[in-house]
């Protein structure tokens, strides 16, 4: 409520001060008319800076948010091309590495995005989320499963159902594949 | 048996064990003359141009000592991949399977092989059973002596606890009598019966043999099979097949030693060819066949002086090998009368063999399978699939 107050003052000081300045303008004489032209327009560019500087914030902040969420996919794609998950890989035993997603938690969390402006990426990012908690939740699993049971067999068994053609792995690439496309690639280190 | 006979025998054993020179004892279960009718026998076929009239049976690829150090050869040349992936990637496929074999087992090995494999299951065993028997059962006496001595090299397996059998273990009323005889001397104690390097493929009535083979196991008893698998079936993986074989000539010098050793023909290895066959739904058959490709009918002697017309474009079906679809492993397996404890795979790692070829190791025990799990029970499916 104060918050609200305070800007409704501020703005409404500004507005008035600015309608005074403009009167002031075209009261005046013609030879007196330069001190009320340049406190209007000091006035002016006051009001218009507070939303330029509000925008060029706004926009640095969503370019840094994009550019993390971009190295973060580019990491995830290192660890699925990987050999802990290639079908060729090894069928034994073995703790899995896992695929992050710090950067999109922060991205969406942070407001960076703009609801409007990019609702559809953050319709993406809120399914990759979700199928990146998915898939670390049955890793863990399959370790669990792995490791305590005594036959290798049970490994063998797993590393056919999670290379199948109908495993929840497949979809979690074509979704990485859709999000690296609609992001582009990632930044060039400096 | 008297007191003196028993004495009798343990002296012969502290003279085996005692010695420094390398004596083996060896059981000769057959009449070898009986062995040589039966190859003449089989080189008496009527003419076929395809391998199905003359032929050299599975365990006279073996027998004798040139077909033995052929195939020593053979086993040493890195283009015969079956076998090389087979020797290479066994100490990992054994580390997995061998968990599951407990206390106290006893050792009979079909096809002894290079002796490699068996020091491996030899070194695991003696720890869990120092009073362990070995039995290498083999056609050929020289394999034998070949293959024992490098089981037994450096393992501490006292020589009168190594009993090599000479014996045909094609035939039935033979494994008939092994088992009287491994039954007598183990008595209750468990055995881990052998058949690797893919000697099953090698036989024309392989499930028949298997099926023989396993029915010596009791309830205590283990059974190791060891196969070359292939993950599909269809004609260009049968000709994949054959390229594999096909590229190694020291392969095609073992294949062609037992000509060369028991009949006077002039050998000439770019006669011999390789037909490769999809065999129904469970394997692909890779024949080895000797063409007369000289442009004339020639006599052959075999070493009992028979003489056996070879027309032109006759063959001799000289090797039978198959590579088994891992899809057809559990019905085979079923259809012996066994189930499978545990199994591992392993891929054939090299560029220049076709994709899904690899050798499966098959831990066996007798009795009804354990039926297969229902979509429900399958945990990992649950787990992964969308």
């Amino acid at each position: 409520m104060t918050r609200i107050a305070i800007t409704a003052l501020t703005f409404g000081a500004l507005a008035v001060a600015m309608a005074l300045g403009v009167s002031w303008f075209v009261v005046s004489p013609p030879g007196e008319r330069w001190e009320p032209a340049v406190n209007s327009l000091a006035l002016l560019a006051g009001i218009t800076g507070i939303f330029a500087e509000r925008w060029a914030s706004q926009r640095e902040q969503r370019k840094q948010a994009l550019d993390s969420i971009r190295l973060e996919m580019a990491r995830n794609r290192e660890t699925l091309d990987g050999e802990a998950f290639s079908a060729s890989g090894s069928r034994g035993r073995r703790v899995y590495p896992r695929l992050v997603q710090s950067a999109v938690d922060s991205a969406l969390s942070s407001g960076a995005l703009s609801p409007h402006r990019d609702a559809e990426l953050i319709d993406l990012l809120h399914r990759w989320r979700t199928a990146v908690a998915s898939v670390n939740r049955r890793l863990e699993l399959t370790e669990m499963l792995v490791f305590t049971s005594p036959s290798d067999e049970n490994a063998e068994r797993f590393h056919a159902a999670l290379h199948s053609a109908s495993s929840f792995f497949q979809g979690v690439r074509t979704l990485l594949d859709e999000a690296q496309a609609t992001l582009g690639g990632p930044p060039a280190r400096r | 048996m008297t007191a003196s006979d028993g004495q009798l025998v343990g002296d012969l054993a502290r003279a085996i064990d005692e010695s420094d020179f390398a004596w083996s004892l060896v059981l000769v279960g057959e009449d070898q003359r009986d062995k040589l009718a039966a190859l003449t026998s089989d080189l008496l076929g009527k003419p076929s141009s395809n391998g199905d009239g003359k032929q050299i049976s599975s365990g006279y690829a073996y027998w004798g000592i040139g077909p033995t150090i052929a195939w020593a050869h053979a086993c040493a040349d890195p283009f015969y991949l079956v076998m090389k992936q087979s020797l290479d990637s066994f100490t990992r496929r054994w580390g997995r399977v061998r968990g599951r074999i407990g206390q106290g087992f006893h050792h009979v090995s079909f096809g002894v092989g290079t002796g490699h494999k068996d020091r491996l299951i030899l070194e695991h065993l003696l720890e869990r059973n120092p009073g362990l028997l070995y039995l290498p059962v083999d056609m050929s006496s020289e394999m034998l002596r070949l293959g024992t001595q490098e089981a037994t090299h450096r393992v501490g397996l006292r020589g009168h606890r190594v009993v090599p059998v000479q014996l045909d273990f094609s035939i039935t009323d033979n494994l008939a009598e092994l088992r009287q005889l491994v039954h007598r001397l183990v008595g209750d104690e468990p055995v881990l019966y052998s058949l690797l390097g893919n000697t099953l493929a090698n036989f024309d009535h392989d499930d028949e043999l298997l099926a023989n083979l396993t029915a010596l196991a009791r309830p205590q008893d283990l059974f190791l099979l060891e196969v070359a698998t292939t993950e599909a079936l269809n004609d260009d993986l049968a000709r994949d097949a054959v390229e594999e074989y096909a590229r190694s000539r020291a392969y095609r010098e073992f294949v062609t030693s037992a000509l060369l050793h028991n009949t006077d023909l002039t050998i000439n290895v770019d006669a011999v060819q390789f037909r490769g066959s999809v065999e129904g739904d469970r394997a692909l058959k890779v024949k080895v066949v000797y063409q007369n490709q000289t442009g004339d009918d020639i006599l052959m002697m075999l070493p009992d002086r028979t003489r056996v017309a070879f027309p032109d474009r006759d063959t001799i079906r000289l090797y039978l090998t198959r590579k088994y679809a891992r899809k057809a492993l559990d019905p085979i397996v079923r259809a012996a009368g066994m189930r499978k404890v545990t199994g591992t795979h392993s891929d054939f790692a090299v560029p220049r063999s076709a994709q899904g070829f690899g050798m499966d190791l098959l831990l066996l025990a007798p009795g009804e399978p354990v039926p297969a799990p229902r979509p429900d029970d399958d945990v990992a499916r649950v787990i992964w699939e969308n």
